[in-house]
């Protein structure tokens, strides 16, 4: 074709281009287009022409055919880049949207709007990875694209704010989040970040206030916000403040997923199942039940472990997920190796997980161990320590003491390695990171651990996949630890952590496993998270393999009547003290002079509902205002109540009141105490007792759990253990009474009792014996 | 012409489960007998089709709160006491969250109630506009001692039947509890269930002692359920039993038919619904069921049976859970259960009797030679039913028979010898026999009739005439010679009302009875011959053999005469119907 005729031709095909978008018919303008020869190199501005208008008309799909050539032809202009960056976070292509953006625009993109998609990407990639867990951004990424930002729209401002704030980067995400509230002064959604941030800060009188505001202003987020309130205050066991949202929540017209929410997070079991029940009588009815609430009802349930329901559902023809799906079809219900199908809503409803998985070893069609497996030991061979946390907690301490008894009875290092689920910083999960670290075992952090396949093996996947949400998170990441390090024998220390160590064992086939609970069973201790552990428990307590273990007496009777197991099947492994820690006090206060002023009382526990901090502090305006004994209490802890018991404390004329938080120092905890009182309603084995005992310190608490077992109850040094009911004037009468000879007794007994009894000889001897499966059946309750 | 509504009866919405006694004990409150119970899922969409809405827990409540505030008709909230699902804290916070929300916004629709006085006392101080429910109707005090635990899957009770202590099982939901109640005083046995205390308390209400039984003169209400079974076994036998009835107790039969032979029902004059199985509709088994169920329940609330009836071996769930809905609980259930089953039939279906108040079982010439599970284990030992055996049921005995030349002018039959051949049923191996049957009733000059049935092929032989006989018995006296399958229908007919020569060729199907028992017996007495479809050697001796009777005139004069005396069944039946009587104040004096 000649020049001329070309043009001729060129102006006739667009002649012909703009009359067919001019009516619309986008579709037969990209064929005329595609058939006249003329390539997206030829005539750039025409595909250009036909992209801007059928994107314009909304027929997003051609429009991104047509830049895809342009895209391949290497011709996109910036706004047609914009438009398929925008595409493709429309359509929640996150990876594709940041690749299209990065590669023409760059990793730092100048071009406001190209900045705000690019941030609003990363931001959705990263919460895509997640899959449940908790939400990391790259803190590299996130500082890249927040640098001196101009704040593009509401959007890609809560994207910026939400970049920095998953990358722990708290302050800056702080900062960003004012300059939005400045600029878009109406939108609530930054109050809504602000809330979050305090939240994520551990203020939750900050969160609590700022997600009030939003439930009061507004009506979109509302229900969002009581939520959230709720969640808040169910964490900080304030059962009034709970309530209350609860009521409100249920009086809103909810989406059928929020209505089961509220039932779960309330512990509504009758709620959940009605409102489960109705999805399921109403599932063909899409004004009934939409497809979003059917799919998120069935994820809800998922994780909440109600498995028989999901597959209800899914045979009442509700739409499930493509997760759920995935659990269900590797359950195989209803085949011949599978679990058998429910045949009504009832027998689906008792169907839950992980109770319907077990015995484990059937349902993944184990073969059975021979018996008397696993022989004796020599060696503990390679052992891994599990736990949840290293916040600044009894049980926490103690799972340091235990490595450390560990290490001083002789085990290598090299053989030790410790597992966490969580050492964040920013909530204090890290406490005695230091501690533990200076003892030089290998320790594996399992929120940021490195996995290379992320896949689990299918008959893995099937059990896993079919776990309550939390538990399930645990198992996955464990079992990939578990893989890499292929540990003899694990322990895992306090019930979410034995869990998810018990299963992790079963499913590895480890030889050995010791599951360490320390305090009172879930059902005295009213935790509704812990209690779907009780079938799993049960199981394992029949497994030879598996030794349970709780740190008082009483504690592992509770457990057995928790289990209905018989009494011997929970052993007692007591908590450890390292006296030598304690000698310089001990000696300091043994010699000190009767202190002169108000009498100093001591409570360090956690500020929560159990502690019964408020009990604690009528006794003591009891012992002052009926004794006439001045009193200057001093708390030493964090939690839920701390506002209230600031407040009554106040009312009881206890202005001076000092709460200090985070000490954990010996010297700073009972050097300025003369006497330390615990008041709790449940105690595994309270180990603040036993190191104001170590220390000398006269101790009163009252008889719940292993107090008896914790204390010294001999002469004139003995503790004071009160009824477990007591009223704070008879508490005052009790205290009262023993004083005077308590304080001025030699405290030697005490310091003896402890350094005695509590030995970490004795609880690393224990240990071992548990590893190697030397420990004889018939002494399981003299370890200590 | 107006409508009146108040004409209607009263209808009830219930919202939550349907197992829940709670929800079965609502039709026992004295002023709720005739009221209607429709299970409920959507309140803001099913509050059109009832008068009243109770809702079952607090539980429920909130998860419809919303809906339940916007209704526009009388709504009760029952609040239960713990003891269900979950920990007391979080029952606790339940009734708190309740409370509050109610106390945010009035609704004067709204009432709260609680089950027992009790229970009403205990929830008071948070809800003072709480009223307990009212008492049941009385029930008597002549009954066994019955433990309930909700976590546990089966009952273990002591009961007296003929003086003789028995322990029984039986599956925790098995019973409706307005029926449970009349049977047992329940004990409830786990102290932490503080809401099974109040159900028990509730159910066991006042109890007053039984009187003397007093001849029933009300007529009886006999609904009985009829499956697609093979052969015609199942409807002649009820139509028996129901003829029965009908006579002594002047009952007033409805028949609940899946039976494709329904039209023989109809013709005799039966009230029949018909239905269709899951099969006959291509339908999803539990979707079908769901429907059946709840058509069912309402059938059984607005004929108000005294005694569902079924008559066959495998009995479909959907019968168990219609006796289980709400407003269904006064109602016996009688399991008509022949023997004579196949040695190796799988017994599960025995477990049935759990849910029967009466097992009965239509007495067989052969019982002998039965070597079946209804023999060999024994199935009335579940639950609280008893078991009679009656002599055998025939439809033939309450009909009026034709002279022969009767019965010939209606069989349209010429002069010598004619052998009815009713080889019926949906199943069995026929074709050898069929041939060898024609060519010996050519050889020997006997003239083959077919019998029409509607569940079987008609003959390959077009000449053969067919003629449909329904009761077959009416027109014995016009035929010299039977051969048929062996069902429990035919044997007993034959057997009770002809004299002529019989063949019996017993089908071997796994569904059925063991024909082949029970014509061997036949045989062994000499009341029959028997031809086997695999024993293909002897066969035509044996037809040869039966076909010379024929053409010979023989009569059979020892065949038995035994069969059931209605009077007795009537007062079986009555006797089960005192169950769940309701207690009439002046017999207590």
């Amino acid at each position: 074709m000649d020049q001329g005729n070309l043009l001729h031709h060129f102006a006739q095909v667009r002649r012909q281009v703009t009359a067919l978008c001019h009516k619309e018919r986008f579709s037969a303008a990209h064929v005329l287009l595609t058939g006249s020869g003329l390539s997206a190199e030829d005539a750039p501005g025409l595909w250009e022409y036909v992209a801007r208008q059928a994107a314009l008309a909304g027929h997003d799909d051609l429009a991104h055919r047509v830049r895809e050539t342009l895209w391949q032809a290497g011709l996109l202009s910036d706004p047609l880049a914009l438009d398929e960056g925008a595409y493709y976070l429309e359509a929640e292509d996150a990876e594709a949207c940041i690749y299209v953006l990065e590669s023409h625009f760059g990793a730092l993109p100048t071009q406001p709007e190209a900045l705000e998609y690019l941030t609003r990407a990363h931001m959705l990639a990263a919460s895509r990875r997640t899959s449940g867990g908790k939400l990391r951004t790259s803190r590299a990424t996130a500082l890249r694209l927040t640098q001196n930002i101009e704040l593009n729209s509401p959007a890609h401002a809560i994207a910026a704010v939400d970049l920095l704030r998953f990358a722990d980067e708290i302050d800056r995400s702080v900062a960003l989040n004012a300059q939005a509230r400045a600029t878009f002064p109406d939108d609530i959604r930054f109050t809504m970040r602000d809330a979050r941030i305090a939240e994520q800060k551990g203020a939750p009188d900050t969160a609590l206030r700022l997600w009030r505001e939003v439930a009061d202003t507004s009506e979109r987020y509302r229900s969002d916000a009581l939520f959230k309130l709720l969640s808040l205050s169910l964490k900080r066991e304030d059962s009034a403040a709970a309530g209350a949202l609860a009521a409100e929540l249920a009086c809103l017209e909810l989406p059928l997923d929020a209505r089961l929410q509220l039932a779960l997070l309330t512990g509504q079991e009758d709620m959940a199942l009605a409102v489960s029940q109705y999805v399921s009588e109403n599932a063909g009815n899409s004004d009934a039940v939409s497809y979003a609430e059917g799919k998120a009802v069935g994820d809800l349930l998922l994780q909440a472990g109600y498995f028989g329901l999901v597959l209800w559902l899914r045979r009442q023809r509700v739409t499930l997920s493509e997760r759920a799906k995935a659990v269900l079809d590797a359950s195989r219900f209803g085949e011949e190796l599978g679990l058998p199908l429910p045949a009504n809503f009832q027998e689906a409803a008792a169907l839950r997980s992980p109770a319907c998985m077990l015995p484990l070893r059937d349902f993944m069609h184990l073969p059975e161990r021979p018996a008397g497996w696993p022989a004796p030991r020599q060696t503990a061979g390679r052992i891994l320590l599990v736990n949840s946390s290293l916040k600044a907690g009894g049980a926490e301490r103690q799972f340091v003491a235990l490595v450390r008894a560990l290490l001083d009875a002789g085990l290598p290092k090299s053989q030790i390695d410790v597992a966490l689920f969580n050492l964040d910083a920013d909530r204090a999960r890290d406490h005695f990171l230091p501690d533990l670290m200076a003892l030089d075992v290998s320790i594996h952090n399992l929120s940021q651990l490195q996995i290379a396949n992320p896949h689990l093996p299918q008959r893995i996947a099937r059990v896993v996949g079919a776990l309550p949400a939390g538990l399930q998170q645990d198992a996955r990441q464990l079992w990939h630890l578990c893989q890499d390090l292929r540990p003899d024998v694990i322990h895992g220390w306090q019930d979410r952590s034995a869990a998810a160590a018990g299963l992790v064992a079963e499913l590895s086939g480890t030889e050995r496993v010791v599951l360490s609970m320390r305090n009172m069973a879930p059902h005295t201790r009213q935790d509704r998270g812990l209690t779907l552990f009780k079938p799993l428990l049960q199981s394992w307590a029949r497994l030879p393999n598996v030794t349970l273990t709780a740190n008082a007496g009483p504690a592992a009777a509770d457990y057995e009547a928790w289990l209905g197991c018989d009494a011997g099947t929970v052993d007692v492994l007591r908590n450890a003290v390292n006296i030598d820690n304690f000698a310089p006090i001990f000696e300091q206060i043994k010699r000190r002079k009767p202190h002169q002023g108000p009498l100093r009382v001591g409570g360090v526990f956690r500020l929560a509902t159990n502690k019964r901090p408020l009990l604690w502090l009528e006794t003591l305006a009891a012992l002052r205002d009926t004794h006439g004994l001045q009193i200057a209490p001093q708390i030493y802890g964090d939690g839920p109540l701390r506002d209230q018991i600031i407040a009554h404390a106040a009312q009881l004329g206890f202005k001076d009141l000092m709460i200090t938080t985070g000490a954990s120092d010996p010297r700073a905890l009972y050097g300025d105490l003369d006497i330390l009182l615990l008041m709790s309603r449940v105690e595994g084995l309270p180990n603040v007792l036993l190191e104001a005992q170590a220390c000398g310190l006269p101790v009163a608490a009252c008889d719940v759990g292993g107090v008896r077992e914790a204390v010294q109850t001999r002469g004139d040094a003995s503790a004071l253990v009160m009824d477990a009911d007591i009223s704070a004037t008879e508490a005052a009468d009790a205290l009262a009474a023993w004083l005077p000879a308590a304080r001025a007794a030699d405290p030697q007994p005490r310091h003896g009792f402890v350094r005695t009894h509590f030995a970490p000889e004795t609880l690393a001897q224990a240990c071992l014996k548990a590893y190697t499966g030397t420990a004889h059946p018939l002494h399981r309750r003299s370890t200590a | 012409m107006s409508f009146d509504r108040a004409a209607l009866p009263w209808r009830v919405g219930i919202l939550g489960d349907g197992a829940d006694p709670a929800a079965q004990l609502i039709e026992e409150q004295p002023e709720r007998s005739d009221h209607i119970f429709y299970l409920v899922s959507d309140p803001a969409r099913d509050a059109e089709m009832v008068d009243e809405l109770i809702v079952l827990s607090q539980g429920h409540a909130l998860a419809h709160l919303p809906a339940l505030q916007a209704l526009n008709i009388p709504c009760q909230i029952l609040l239960r006491r713990h003891g269900g699902h979950g920990s007391a804290a979080d029952w606790a916070a339940g009734l708190d969250m309740l409370a509050a929300a109610l106390a945010r916004s009035a609704a004067p629709h709204l009432t709260l109630a609680a089950l027992t006085p009790a229970a009403t006392e205990a929830l008071r101080p948070q809800f003072p506009a709480l009223r307990a429910w009212p008492d049941l109707r009385p029930v008597y005090d002549d009954v066994p001692r019955f433990p309930v635990d909700r976590n546990e899957a089966q009952s273990t009770f002591s009961i007296e039947f003929n003086d003789l202590r028995e322990s029984r099982r039986i599956e925790r939901d098995a019973l409706h509890w307005a029926r449970l109640r009349c049977l047992a005083q329940l004990i409830a046995r786990d102290p932490q269930d503080v809401d099974m205390q109040d159900l028990v308390a509730l159910a066991n209400g006042t109890r007053l002692p039984r009187p003397e039984l007093r001849p029933e003169d009300r007529p009886l209400r006999w609904l009985a359920v009829v499956p697609n079974g093979v052969g015609l076994g199942h409807i002649t036998r009820m139509m028996a039993l129901a003829t029965a009835l009908k006579q002594h107790r002047k009952a007033d039969v409805i028949f609940w038919c899946f039976s494709r032979a329904a039209e023989i029902l109809q013709a005799a004059g039966f009230q029949i619904v018909l239905r269709q199985t899951a099969q006959h509709l291509k339908a999803h088994p539990p979707a079908w069921r769901d429907w059946e169920s709840a058509e069912f329940a309402r059938a059984i609330q607005h004929i108000k049976p005294d005694v569902v009836s079924y008559d066959g071996a495998v009995i479909d769930p959907f019968v168990f859970r219609g006796l289980r809905h709400p407003g269904c609980g006064r109602t016996a259930f009688v399991w008509v259960l022949r023997g004579m089953m196949r040695p190796d039939a799988d017994p599960a279906f025995l477990e049935n009797a759990q849910y029967c108040d009466l097992i009965l079982e239509p007495g067989d010439f052969a019982v002998s030679v039965d070597r079946g599970a209804t023999r060999t284990r024994q199935p009335y030992l579940r639950g609280f039913s008893s078991k009679i055996t009656t002599q055998p049921v025939a439809f033939s005995r309450t009909q009026s028979k034709f002279s022969r030349r009767e019965a010939k002018k209606r069989m349209q039959l010429g002069w010598g010898k004619h052998c009815l051949v009713s080889l019926g049923g949906a199943f069995g191996d026929w074709d050898a026999i069929e041939a060898e049957i024609i060519a010996e009733a050519k050889a020997h000059g006997v003239t083959l009739i077919w019998a029409q049935s509607p569940l079987a092929p008609p003959p390959r032989d077009s000449d053969t005439p067919v003629r449909r006989l329904f009761p077959l018995s009416r027109y014995l006296a016009g035929i010299d010679g039977v051969i048929t399958a062996t069902g429990y229908n035919s044997f007993h007919e034959l057997m009770l009302e002809y004299t002529g020569p019989v063949m019996f060729a017993p089908t071997n199907h796994i569904r059925m009875d063991d024909q082949v028992a029970r014509a061997q017996f036949a045989a062994d007495q000499g009341w029959a011959s028997i031809v086997l479809a695999d024993q293909q050697s002897e066969m035509k001796g044996q037809i040869a053999a039966f076909m010379a009777e024929v053409q010979a005139g023989q009569t059979y004069e020892t065949r038995p005469d035994q069969s059931l005396d209605g009077a007795e069944f009537a007062r079986h039946i009555s006797a089960i119907c005192q169950r769940y009587a309701v207690v009439q104040p002046e017999w207590t004096t």
